[in-house]
């Protein structure tokens, strides 16, 4: 029964990840422009610190690349950027999912109907996803049939995840 | 015998009612500290929470819930006055025909806000569950938890009617 659990609380969860587990070509080039962000935001040492992280890494490919401020180019460094938040995301999230385990594997014995953490915390990152594309697309659709709405969903994509892989790395902080 | 249960009726009745509380917010302060905070907006969330329970003693988790949930209902009506800002932007954008499929915007919109309150409810669910088991500061937790996040919508709110203006 444990074991089914342990199962069904990691499939899904890597499964609405899964399809960007592998960057299109034209961001995959383009993620050496990303190698400083893990860096940063490894080195921050509160929230304020690693907000800053945010968008260093598109900047840079912007500036760097040729073509990096058309439309298309904006756009791929920011997906590119997006997939390296991804990638710290879900690297934040297995670490929080660990402490929840331990919590509730402590618990489980005494009171195993409230030993319920990693459970929520599985459902509160599956309706954040819901809830970010949902915000893309808002903004993405903002724009009308204009080009413009390539950067922008890209860009909330990449801020969103951002920001969400903070919120995960200083949970503690806001729990009291 | 009968003149010292009315004493202690009388001194009973006569004792300071346990300390009147009063749990108001005053909106205006939130809206001033908002105006000067704007690219810091966070800064005004809970505070005028915290200044209600010193005013409350510095009160048990009970006190402190209550005082979080008084702040919360400003909050709460700020997004949907931000809400209802952002539909009505919405409506008179794509009834301009720039080349909106029909209802776009105001679908995305609804979409998004029905997105966030299932985020919202998953997100204090995960607050209540840590606070959990025999805890009274579960309260204060999960209200915590609605105004951080109620907060933020509208200043996320905010942000795409003003990027888009």
């Amino acid at each position: 029964m444990i074991r089914l659990i342990n199962l069904t609380l990691f499939a899904p969860l890597l499964a609405s990840n899964v399809a960007l587990a592998e960057p299109q070509p034209a961001v995959q080039e383009l993620m050496h422009y990303m190698d400083g962000t893990a860096a940063c935001f490894d080195a921050a040492m509160d929230e304020a610190a690693a907000e800053a992280c945010i968008g260093q890494g598109s900047a840079v490919c912007m500036d760097t690349e040729e073509g990096g401020y058309t439309t298309i180019g904006m756009m791929f460094c920011a997906w590119a950027e997006f997939e390296e938040w991804d990638r710290l995301l879900n690297r934040e999230y297995a670490s929080v999912m660990d402490g929840m385990r331990a919590i509730d594997a402590q618990e489980a014995g005494l009171f195993p109907e409230f030993a319920v953490r990693a459970e929520r915390l599985r459902d509160a990152q599956r309706a954040w996803i819901v809830m970010r594309d949902a915000e893309c697309s808002l903004q993405y659709a903002m724009w009308g049939a204009g080009s413009m709405r390539q950067i922008a969903g890209a860009t909330c994509k990449l801020q969103e995840t951002g920001e969400r892989t903070l919120y995960l790395r200083f949970l503690g902080d806001y729990m009291r | 015998m009968k003149p010292f249960f009315v004493a202690l009726i009388v001194f009973l009745n006569s004792a300071p009612p346990a300390l009147a509380q009063s749990f108001k917010i005053d909106a205006h302060l939130i809206d001033r500290c908002l105006a000067i905070n704007d690219h810091t907006p966070m800064a005004c969330v809970g505070r005028q929470a915290d200044a209600c329970v010193q005013r409350n003693n510095d009160g048990p988790n009970m006190v402190v819930a209550a005082c979080m949930e008084a702040e919360l209902a400003f909050w709460d009506g700020f997004l949907n006055r931000t809400y209802a800002e952002l539909l009505t932007f919405a409506e008179h954008e794509q009834s301009m025909d720039v080349g909106y499929v029909t209802n776009e915007l105001t679908d995305a919109a609804r979409d998004m806000q029905r997105a966030w309150i299932a985020y919202r409810d998953a997100t204090c669910g995960l607050y209540l569950a840590r606070a959990a088991p025999f805890n009274s500061a579960a309260g204060p937790a999960v209200n915590d938890c609605l105004l951080r996040e109620t907060a933020r919508q509208v200043f996320q709110l905010q942000y795409v009617v003003g990027a888009y203006r």
